[in-house]
Parts: C-alpha cells; sequence; structure tokens
C-alpha cells in the first residue's frame, strides 16, 4: 500500500511519513509518526529506513548518542 | 581511652558506628529528657517564659499524645537574648541546634506537656505511626499527560487489512497508550487492537478501543468512530494495530503513545 516514504527531522524529533495517495474523493491519504529524540532509540527497528539514509542515519545516531548522555546524568540506564 | 583502631573486634560484628567508649566513659550521654507542664501560658512580653539551662546540640519532641505544642529559642550563654528567632516544637519536631540554654513559651494548654529529648550527637529518627489525613477540599490540577510519540493518519483501509501502529518488536519493556481515538465513513466496526502478530479481525487480539459510536444514514452510508476511555499499558511483546470490517472510504485516526 505505502508509495512513497518520508523521513524528516524537525530539530530532534523525527517524522517518518507515508504517502498512500488520495482516497475516492481525492482527499491525501497519509499515515505517520512523529518520535521524540527520547523515543527514537526505541523506535529505530520499527522504521529501517532510517539506516538506508546516510544523513537521517547520522542525525539518529547522535539524537540517541545525547539521549543516552542525558539518561546517564540522570542516574538512569 | 582507647581509639576506634584499638577496639577490641569479634569475628562477625562490625565496629559500631556509634562511639559506645565515649558513651561508657561519660564523655558523651545517650540522651536525657525534660517534661515540662504546659498548663499554664508562657510568654517573654509578660516575663513568664521558662528559661532551660540545659545544654546539647539536639533535641526531640516526643510524639505521645500529652504533648503540646511550644516554641522556643535556642541560645548560647555568649549569644544575645534577642537575637534568635523561635522555633515551633510539636511533637515530633527534631532540631539540630548547639545550645547552652534555652527559653520555651507556650499557651495555655490544660493537660498537655512538652517532653523534650535531647543530648550531644544523638540522630534521632523517630517513625511516623500516625495517618496521613487530609481534611477539606482537595484540589486537583490536571496537568496532562508527557507523551514521546505520536502517530497519525488518513489512510483508508481495505476490509480486515490492519495497519500497524507499533510493531510488536518494539515493545519491548511496555506499551503506554494515552490517547487513542478513530473516526471513518463506510466502515462500521474498527478499532485499535494489541496483538503479537498482525490480527486478521477487529476482535483478533486485545481490544484498545473499540466502536462506541455508529451512524448510518438513510442514503446507506455509515460512518462510526471510537476513543480510548483511559491510558492503558500494552504488555510487552504486543504491537498496537487499527483494523476495520469493511472498507474505510474516508479515515481519521490519531494516538499519542510512549513505549517503555
Amino acid at each position: 500500500m505505502a508509495k512513497t516514504q518520508t523521513l524528516k527531522f524537525e530539530g530532534d524529533e523525527l517524522t517518518v511519513t507515508v504517502d498512500n495517495g488520495v482516497d475516492a474523493k481525492g482527499n491525501p491519504m497519509q499515515t505517520s509518526w512523529t518520535v521524540s529524540a527520547g523515543q527514537l532509540g526505541k523506535h529505530r527497528a520499527m522504521f529501517p529506513e532510517i539506516e538506508a539514509d546516510n544523513a537521517v542515519k547520522a542525525k539518529a545516531d547522535a539524537v540517541v548518542a545525547a539521549d543516552a548522555e542525558v539518561a546517564k546524568a540522570r542516574g538512569g540506564k | 581511652m582507647r581509639g576506634r583502631a584499638d577496639i577490641t573486634r569479634f569475628a562477625g560484628v562490625r565496629v559500631p558506628s556509634s562511639d559506645f567508649e565515649a558513651v561508657n566513659n561519660g564523655l558523651l550521654i545517650q540522651y536525657e529528657f525534660t517534661e515540662i507542664d504546659l498548663t499554664n501560658a508562657r510568654s517573654i512580653a509578660a516575663g513568664t517564659q521558662l528559661e532551660v539551662p540545659y545544654e546539647g546540640n539536639v533535641i526531640y519532641a516526643d510524639q505521645n499524645a500529652d504533648v503540646g505544642n511550644c516554641t522556643i529559642i535556642f541560645q548560647d550563654t555568649a549569644k544575645s537574648l534577642s537575637k534568635p528567632a523561635r522555633l515551633y516544637v510539636q511533637p515530633g519536631s527534631n532540631f539540630q541546634i548547639p545550645f547552652t540554654r534555652f527559653m520555651l513559651e507556650n499557651t495555655a494548654q490544660a493537660g498537655k506537656v512538652m517532653r523534650l529529648f535531647y543530648g550531644v550527637d544523638i540522630e534521632f529518627k523517630p517513625g511516623n505511626t500516625n495517618n496521613v489525613q487530609i481534611s477539606g477540599t482537595v484540589n486537583v490540577a490536571e496537568t496532562g499527560s508527557s507523551y514521546g510519540a505520536s502517530y497519525k493518519s488518513t489512510t483508508g483501509l481495505a476490509a480486515n487489512t490492519p495497519d500497524t501502529v507499533v510493531a510488536p518488536g518494539t515493545n519491548v519493556n511496555g506499551l503506554k497508550v494515552w490517547k487513542a481515538r478513530w473516526a471513518n465513513r463506510s466502515a462500521t466496526v474498527a478499532g485499535f487492537l494489541a496483538k503479537a502478530s498482525a490480527p486478521a479481525t477487529v476482535i483478533d487480539g486485545d481490544v484498545i478501543v473499540g466502536t462506541n459510536m455508529d451512524q448510518y444514514s438513510s442514503g446507506g452510508s455509515a460512518s462510526s468512530s471510537g476513543w480510548l476511555d483511559t491510558p492503558v499499558i500494552i504488555p510487552a511483546g504486543k504491537g498496537l494495530y487499527f483494523i476495520s470490517t469493511t472498507l474505510e472510504a474516508e479515515a481519521y485516526r490519531s494516538v499519542l503513545y510512549t513505549v517503555l
């Protein structure tokens, strides 16, 4: 069903959008996820396209690493 | 007096954290206490304050039911009597303030006493055996929920063809769903399901959100909607899906969630 998929960072927040064309009335059919920096590491397996785009992958690596540092500083795992 | 390093040690018994050598030699007291009748009022203004010539650096007010309240000004003999502020003392009060004397003021409290335990370098750690009671009106402010990710879709689904909101493999420690709602046209039964694999029908899994409202028009078209009543945690290993029994001509659904 999915036709095109775009991945876009706004700050450290990633939005994954799947464009599925238009419905019978001509309305765009889209499905998207917006994932915060703290949730990005847990969502990477769900969006393997992240690894296919070098720029997105580099940004995702940086965001996940920074979040890990924040969690560590807060005493988390 | 022997130092700590000279204390005879026994196998399996650690050196005590409190200096019992000093206690045993009379250099440190365990604790002293005094009991003051609060029946009659005392105040500095009236010249009726009670001046107590006890010294120490720790003082604790007993929590028994017969203990009232008072105010105390801790002092050292070298200090002015007028500068320190009054400290309110109630059952359970515990101060670590060096003093060589203190002044006590109180309102008249028939049948009540102030029972004070005091000493030097003693750590009073009273347990609280009282129940906590809240009286009067408690105002609760809704602060909202902090979600970690969102899903939204306007993609109409084919009959019994689920859309994956969160894949089961992503849910390793649980998935908290804060909000979920959907509305569509031409599909009368649909909903969000939790399951370890893709569902095949609207009841093939745990129904997180079913159909709350159906609406049929005379022309034969139908619309329906559903929403999550309260946040729910989906157990680890299960994904979150949306599925409809019939083709959705128009669709709108959204989820706010946090992967735990």
